[in-house]
Protein backbone atom coordinates (compact mmCIF):
# COMPACT_ATOMS: atom_id res chain seq x y z
CA UNK A 1 0.00 0.00 0.00
CA UNK A 2 1.23 3.46 -0.89
CA UNK A 3 0.98 6.08 1.87
CA UNK A 4 0.08 9.54 0.61
CA UNK A 5 0.36 13.09 1.84
CA UNK A 6 -1.86 15.64 0.08
CA UNK A 7 -0.60 19.23 0.07
CA UNK A 8 -2.90 21.92 -1.32
CA UNK A 9 -4.17 25.21 0.03
CA UNK A 10 -7.73 24.54 -1.13
CA UNK A 11 -9.69 22.23 1.22
CA UNK A 12 -12.03 21.32 -1.61
CA UNK A 13 -9.12 20.04 -3.70
CA UNK A 14 -7.78 18.02 -0.76
CA UNK A 15 -11.21 16.56 -0.12
CA UNK A 16 -11.60 15.63 -3.77
CA UNK A 17 -8.25 13.87 -3.86
CA UNK A 18 -8.82 12.14 -0.55
CA UNK A 19 -12.17 10.85 -1.79
CA UNK A 20 -10.62 9.62 -5.01
CA UNK A 21 -7.89 7.63 -3.26
CA UNK A 22 -10.21 6.36 -0.52
CA UNK A 23 -11.98 4.20 -3.10
CA UNK A 24 -8.85 2.24 -3.95
CA UNK A 25 -7.11 -0.01 -1.45
CA UNK A 26 -3.71 0.34 -3.09
CA UNK A 27 -3.51 3.81 -1.57
CA UNK A 28 -3.92 5.29 1.86
CA UNK A 29 -4.03 9.00 2.61
CA UNK A 30 -1.87 9.45 5.72
CA UNK A 31 -2.23 13.17 6.05
CA UNK A 32 -3.03 16.56 4.54
CA UNK A 33 -1.39 19.95 4.64
CA UNK A 34 -2.52 23.40 3.52
CA UNK A 35 0.89 24.81 2.64
CA UNK A 36 4.54 23.87 2.33
CA UNK A 37 5.43 24.60 5.91
CA UNK A 38 2.64 22.35 7.23
CA UNK A 39 3.68 19.72 4.70
CA UNK A 40 7.15 19.49 6.24
CA UNK A 41 5.68 18.94 9.71
CA UNK A 42 3.12 16.37 8.59
CA UNK A 43 5.66 14.55 6.41
CA UNK A 44 7.96 14.16 9.39
CA UNK A 45 5.09 12.74 11.42
CA UNK A 46 3.55 10.31 8.92
CA UNK A 47 6.50 9.42 6.65
CA UNK A 48 4.55 9.25 3.38
CA UNK A 49 5.69 7.26 0.33
CA UNK A 50 4.38 9.84 -2.11
CA UNK A 51 3.55 13.51 -1.62
CA UNK A 52 1.01 15.15 -3.93
CA UNK A 53 2.22 18.73 -3.96
CA UNK A 54 0.54 21.89 -5.16
CA UNK A 55 2.96 24.66 -6.15
CA UNK A 56 1.43 28.02 -5.39
CA UNK A 57 0.50 28.15 -1.72
CA UNK A 58 0.69 30.71 1.07
CA UNK A 59 3.50 30.66 3.67
CA UNK A 60 5.72 28.23 1.81
CA UNK A 61 5.37 27.34 -1.88
CA UNK A 62 5.68 23.87 -3.33
CA UNK A 63 9.13 24.19 -4.82
CA UNK A 64 10.58 25.36 -1.51
CA UNK A 65 8.75 22.55 0.26
CA UNK A 66 10.17 19.95 -2.16
CA UNK A 67 13.67 21.25 -1.51
CA UNK A 68 13.10 21.28 2.26
CA UNK A 69 11.69 17.75 2.21
CA UNK A 70 14.91 16.59 0.59
CA UNK A 71 16.91 18.58 3.11
CA UNK A 72 15.13 16.98 6.06
CA UNK A 73 15.88 13.55 4.62
CA UNK A 74 12.38 12.56 3.60
CA UNK A 75 12.30 9.44 1.47
CA UNK A 76 8.98 10.52 -0.09
CA UNK A 77 8.65 10.86 -3.85
CA UNK A 78 7.01 14.11 -4.78
CA UNK A 79 4.41 14.30 -7.51
CA UNK A 80 3.54 17.88 -8.34
CA UNK A 81 -0.16 18.27 -9.02
CA UNK A 82 -0.90 21.78 -10.09
CA UNK A 83 -2.87 24.05 -12.38
CA UNK A 84 0.20 25.57 -13.97
CA UNK A 85 2.34 24.27 -16.78
CA UNK A 86 4.54 27.23 -17.52
CA UNK A 87 8.29 26.83 -17.78
CA UNK A 88 8.83 28.93 -14.69
CA UNK A 89 6.81 26.42 -12.67
CA UNK A 90 7.81 23.09 -14.21
CA UNK A 91 11.59 23.37 -14.34
CA UNK A 92 12.21 24.62 -10.78
CA UNK A 93 9.95 21.86 -9.40
CA UNK A 94 11.86 19.18 -11.28
CA UNK A 95 15.17 20.75 -10.31
CA UNK A 96 14.10 20.81 -6.66
CA UNK A 97 13.59 17.06 -6.83
CA UNK A 98 10.02 16.37 -7.96
CA UNK A 99 9.64 12.87 -9.42
CA UNK A 100 6.68 13.86 -11.54
CA UNK A 101 4.56 16.74 -12.72
CA UNK A 102 0.86 16.44 -13.45
CA UNK A 103 -1.85 18.95 -14.10
CA UNK A 104 -4.97 19.10 -11.97
CA UNK A 105 -7.80 17.53 -13.88
CA UNK A 106 -5.71 14.50 -14.77
CA UNK A 107 -8.17 11.59 -14.98
CA UNK A 108 -8.35 9.27 -11.99
CA UNK A 109 -6.79 6.25 -13.75
CA UNK A 110 -3.87 8.28 -15.01
CA UNK A 111 -3.35 9.84 -11.60
CA UNK A 112 -3.30 6.40 -9.96
CA UNK A 113 -0.80 5.15 -12.51
CA UNK A 114 1.32 8.25 -11.96
CA UNK A 115 1.36 7.81 -8.18
CA UNK A 116 2.31 4.15 -8.54
CA UNK A 117 5.06 4.99 -11.01
CA UNK A 118 6.36 7.84 -8.85
CA UNK A 119 6.42 5.45 -5.91
CA UNK A 120 8.68 3.18 -7.95
CA UNK A 121 10.89 6.19 -8.59
CA UNK A 122 9.95 6.57 -12.24
CA UNK A 123 9.63 10.01 -13.73
CA UNK A 124 6.10 11.02 -14.62
CA UNK A 125 5.18 13.91 -16.85
CA UNK A 126 1.74 14.71 -18.18
CA UNK A 127 1.76 15.17 -21.96
CA UNK A 128 1.08 18.90 -21.72
CA UNK A 129 4.07 19.31 -19.43
CA UNK A 130 6.24 17.12 -21.60
CA UNK A 131 5.27 19.21 -24.60
CA UNK A 132 6.13 22.34 -22.70
CA UNK A 133 9.54 20.97 -21.82
CA UNK A 134 10.12 19.91 -25.42
CA UNK A 135 9.35 23.40 -26.60
CA UNK A 136 12.26 24.72 -24.63
CA UNK A 137 14.53 21.91 -25.74
CA UNK A 138 13.80 21.89 -29.42
CA UNK A 139 16.66 23.44 -31.27
CA UNK A 140 17.77 23.27 -34.88
CA UNK A 141 20.41 20.93 -36.28
CA UNK A 142 19.70 17.99 -34.01
CA UNK A 143 21.10 14.75 -35.26
CA UNK A 144 18.33 12.36 -36.20
CA UNK A 145 17.82 9.21 -34.16
CA UNK A 146 19.17 6.08 -35.79
CA UNK A 147 16.87 3.24 -36.75
CA UNK A 148 18.17 1.22 -33.80
CA UNK A 149 17.72 4.07 -31.34
CA UNK A 150 14.12 4.37 -32.49
CA UNK A 151 13.61 0.63 -32.04
CA UNK A 152 15.00 0.81 -28.51
CA UNK A 153 12.96 3.88 -27.65
CA UNK A 154 9.80 2.27 -29.03
CA UNK A 155 10.28 -0.77 -26.80
CA UNK A 156 10.99 1.47 -23.81
CA UNK A 157 7.89 3.54 -24.59
CA UNK A 158 5.87 0.32 -24.51
CA UNK A 159 6.96 -0.07 -20.91
CA UNK A 160 9.82 -2.53 -21.35
CA UNK A 161 12.72 -2.34 -18.92
CA UNK A 162 16.27 -2.24 -20.29
CA UNK A 163 16.52 -5.92 -19.57
CA UNK A 164 13.30 -6.73 -21.44
CA UNK A 165 14.33 -4.49 -24.31
CA UNK A 166 17.66 -6.31 -24.49
CA UNK A 167 15.79 -9.61 -24.52
CA UNK A 168 13.50 -8.53 -27.32
CA UNK A 169 16.38 -7.36 -29.50
CA UNK A 170 18.58 -10.26 -28.33
CA UNK A 171 21.43 -7.91 -27.43
CA UNK A 172 23.05 -6.92 -24.11
CA UNK A 173 21.59 -4.49 -21.62
CA UNK A 174 24.85 -2.58 -21.86
CA UNK A 175 24.20 -1.86 -25.52
CA UNK A 176 20.58 -0.94 -24.84
CA UNK A 177 21.87 1.63 -22.33
CA UNK A 178 24.38 2.95 -24.85
CA UNK A 179 21.64 3.42 -27.46
CA UNK A 180 19.45 5.16 -24.89
CA UNK A 181 22.24 7.53 -23.86
CA UNK A 182 22.75 8.47 -27.48
CA UNK A 183 19.02 9.01 -27.92
CA UNK A 184 18.89 11.19 -24.79
CA UNK A 185 21.73 13.32 -26.09
CA UNK A 186 20.08 13.74 -29.48
CA UNK A 187 16.73 14.60 -27.93
CA UNK A 188 18.37 16.86 -25.36
CA UNK A 189 16.85 15.03 -22.39
CA UNK A 190 18.24 13.40 -19.29
CA UNK A 191 16.08 10.37 -18.58
CA UNK A 192 13.86 7.77 -20.19
CA UNK A 193 10.53 9.41 -19.32
CA UNK A 194 11.60 12.65 -20.93
CA UNK A 195 13.06 10.79 -23.92
CA UNK A 196 9.82 8.92 -24.52
CA UNK A 197 7.80 12.12 -24.12
CA UNK A 198 10.15 13.96 -26.45
CA UNK A 199 10.00 11.25 -29.09
CA UNK A 200 6.19 11.28 -29.04
CA UNK A 201 6.21 15.06 -29.18
CA UNK A 202 8.47 15.06 -32.24
CA UNK A 203 6.25 12.49 -33.91
CA UNK A 204 9.06 9.93 -33.86
CA UNK A 205 6.87 7.43 -32.06
CA UNK A 206 3.28 6.59 -32.92
CA UNK A 207 0.56 7.20 -30.40
CA UNK A 208 -0.87 3.68 -30.32
CA UNK B 1 49.34 -9.24 -33.57
CA UNK B 2 49.91 -10.19 -37.22
CA UNK B 3 49.45 -13.87 -36.58
CA UNK B 4 46.14 -13.20 -34.93
CA UNK B 5 44.85 -11.15 -37.78
CA UNK B 6 42.78 -13.40 -40.01
CA UNK B 7 43.39 -13.09 -43.72
CA UNK B 8 39.79 -12.10 -44.19
CA UNK B 9 40.30 -8.77 -42.46
CA UNK B 10 42.95 -7.68 -44.95
CA UNK B 11 40.45 -7.65 -47.74
CA UNK B 12 37.00 -7.64 -46.19
CA UNK B 13 35.23 -5.17 -43.97
CA UNK B 14 34.66 -6.18 -40.37
CA UNK B 15 31.02 -7.28 -40.83
CA UNK B 16 32.02 -9.63 -43.64
CA UNK B 17 34.94 -10.96 -41.63
CA UNK B 18 32.69 -11.67 -38.68
CA UNK B 19 30.11 -13.22 -40.98
CA UNK B 20 32.78 -15.58 -42.25
CA UNK B 21 33.83 -16.55 -38.73
CA UNK B 22 30.20 -17.07 -37.84
CA UNK B 23 29.48 -19.32 -40.81
CA UNK B 24 32.40 -21.55 -39.97
CA UNK B 25 31.43 -21.66 -36.33
CA UNK B 26 27.82 -22.54 -37.17
CA UNK B 27 28.91 -25.39 -39.42
CA UNK B 28 31.21 -26.83 -36.77
CA UNK B 29 28.88 -26.39 -33.81
CA UNK B 30 25.61 -27.10 -35.54
CA UNK B 31 24.07 -24.07 -33.84
CA UNK B 32 22.46 -21.47 -36.02
CA UNK B 33 23.91 -18.03 -35.53
CA UNK B 34 23.27 -14.74 -37.22
CA UNK B 35 25.00 -11.40 -37.50
CA UNK B 36 22.98 -8.22 -37.33
CA UNK B 37 24.69 -4.96 -38.22
CA UNK B 38 23.06 -1.68 -37.21
CA UNK B 39 24.14 1.83 -38.06
CA UNK B 40 26.53 2.69 -40.85
CA UNK B 41 29.39 0.22 -41.07
CA UNK B 42 32.68 1.96 -41.78
CA UNK B 43 36.35 1.01 -41.68
CA UNK B 44 37.95 1.39 -38.24
CA UNK B 45 41.57 1.31 -37.15
CA UNK B 46 42.93 -2.20 -37.83
CA UNK B 47 43.76 -2.75 -34.13
CA UNK B 48 40.15 -2.07 -33.25
CA UNK B 49 38.69 -4.30 -35.94
CA UNK B 50 41.11 -7.08 -35.07
CA UNK B 51 40.19 -6.88 -31.40
CA UNK B 52 36.48 -7.02 -32.16
CA UNK B 53 36.98 -10.00 -34.44
CA UNK B 54 38.96 -11.81 -31.75
CA UNK B 55 36.31 -10.99 -29.20
CA UNK B 56 33.71 -12.51 -31.52
CA UNK B 57 35.82 -15.65 -31.99
CA UNK B 58 36.43 -16.14 -28.29
CA UNK B 59 32.89 -15.44 -27.27
CA UNK B 60 31.68 -17.94 -29.85
CA UNK B 61 34.20 -20.49 -28.61
CA UNK B 62 32.79 -20.04 -25.11
CA UNK B 63 29.26 -20.52 -26.40
CA UNK B 64 30.28 -23.73 -28.13
CA UNK B 65 32.12 -25.08 -25.09
CA UNK B 66 29.85 -24.07 -22.27
CA UNK B 67 26.47 -22.73 -23.28
CA UNK B 68 24.55 -25.56 -24.99
CA UNK B 69 22.72 -22.80 -26.80
CA UNK B 70 19.91 -23.11 -29.31
CA UNK B 71 20.19 -19.60 -30.59
CA UNK B 72 23.15 -17.27 -30.98
CA UNK B 73 23.21 -13.77 -32.39
CA UNK B 74 26.03 -11.31 -32.91
CA UNK B 75 25.06 -7.68 -33.15
CA UNK B 76 27.53 -5.18 -34.46
CA UNK B 77 26.26 -1.68 -33.70
CA UNK B 78 27.95 1.26 -35.37
CA UNK B 79 27.16 4.44 -33.47
CA UNK B 80 28.61 7.94 -33.77
CA UNK B 81 31.37 7.58 -31.20
CA UNK B 82 31.51 3.89 -30.36
CA UNK B 83 30.97 0.49 -31.90
CA UNK B 84 29.56 -2.32 -29.82
CA UNK B 85 29.70 -6.03 -30.49
CA UNK B 86 27.20 -8.17 -28.60
CA UNK B 87 27.34 -11.94 -28.58
CA UNK B 88 24.16 -13.25 -27.02
CA UNK B 89 23.05 -16.83 -26.54
CA UNK B 90 20.05 -18.50 -24.94
CA UNK B 91 22.15 -21.23 -23.33
CA UNK B 92 23.07 -22.36 -19.84
CA UNK B 93 24.43 -19.07 -18.54
CA UNK B 94 26.39 -18.86 -15.31
CA UNK B 95 26.41 -17.13 -11.96
CA UNK B 96 28.14 -13.77 -12.28
CA UNK B 97 28.85 -13.74 -8.55
CA UNK B 98 30.79 -16.98 -8.86
CA UNK B 99 32.44 -16.49 -12.22
CA UNK B 100 34.23 -19.41 -13.78
CA UNK B 101 37.99 -19.24 -13.55
CA UNK B 102 39.96 -18.76 -16.72
CA UNK B 103 42.04 -21.77 -17.62
CA UNK B 104 44.20 -23.00 -20.42
CA UNK B 105 42.03 -26.00 -21.15
CA UNK B 106 38.85 -24.36 -22.25
CA UNK B 107 38.01 -21.81 -19.55
CA UNK B 108 36.18 -18.69 -20.45
CA UNK B 109 39.17 -16.40 -20.77
CA UNK B 110 37.01 -13.41 -19.98
CA UNK B 111 39.83 -11.59 -18.20
CA UNK B 112 42.05 -11.88 -21.25
CA UNK B 113 39.23 -10.68 -23.46
CA UNK B 114 38.71 -7.67 -21.21
CA UNK B 115 42.43 -6.86 -21.10
CA UNK B 116 42.63 -6.89 -24.87
CA UNK B 117 39.71 -4.47 -25.11
CA UNK B 118 41.13 -2.20 -22.42
CA UNK B 119 44.27 -1.80 -24.51
CA UNK B 120 42.26 -0.08 -27.23
CA UNK B 121 40.25 2.00 -24.72
CA UNK B 122 37.36 -0.39 -25.00
CA UNK B 123 35.34 -2.18 -22.36
CA UNK B 124 33.70 -5.53 -21.81
CA UNK B 125 30.38 -6.26 -20.13
CA UNK B 126 29.19 -9.73 -19.26
CA UNK B 127 25.54 -10.35 -18.48
CA UNK B 128 24.44 -13.82 -17.49
CA UNK B 129 22.46 -15.89 -15.07
CA UNK B 130 22.11 -19.61 -14.67
CA UNK B 131 19.57 -20.82 -17.20
CA UNK B 132 19.16 -17.37 -18.68
CA UNK B 133 21.80 -17.31 -21.40
CA UNK B 134 24.76 -14.99 -21.64
CA UNK B 135 25.45 -11.70 -23.35
CA UNK B 136 29.02 -10.57 -23.91
CA UNK B 137 29.24 -6.97 -24.95
CA UNK B 138 32.37 -5.23 -26.20
CA UNK B 139 32.34 -1.48 -26.61
CA UNK B 140 35.19 0.23 -28.48
CA UNK B 141 35.84 3.75 -29.71
CA UNK B 142 34.85 4.24 -33.34
CA UNK B 143 38.18 5.53 -34.59
CA UNK B 144 38.16 5.63 -38.38
CA UNK B 145 40.98 4.35 -40.52
CA UNK B 146 43.51 7.07 -41.17
CA UNK B 147 42.86 8.96 -37.96
CA UNK B 148 46.06 10.24 -36.36
CA UNK B 149 47.21 8.05 -33.52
Amino acid sequence: MIGLLIVDDHPVVRDGLRGMFAGDDRFRVLGEAGNGREALVVARAVDPDVVLMDLRMPEMDGVTAIRELRAQGSRARVLVLTTYDTDSDVLPAIKAGATGYLLKGTPRGELFRAVTAAHRGESVLSPAVAGRLMGSLRSPAKEPLSQRELEVLTLVAQGNSNRETAGRLFISEATVKTHLLHAYAKLGVRDRAAAVAAAFECGLLGTD
Amino acid sequence: MQALRPATLDTAALPEAIEEVLDGWSRRSGVSAELITTGTARPLLPEIETTLLRTAQEALANVARHAAAGRVALTLSYMEDVVTLDVRDDGAGFDLDAPPVASADGGYGLAAMRDRLLRIAGSLDIESEPGGGTAVSACVPAIPVGAAA
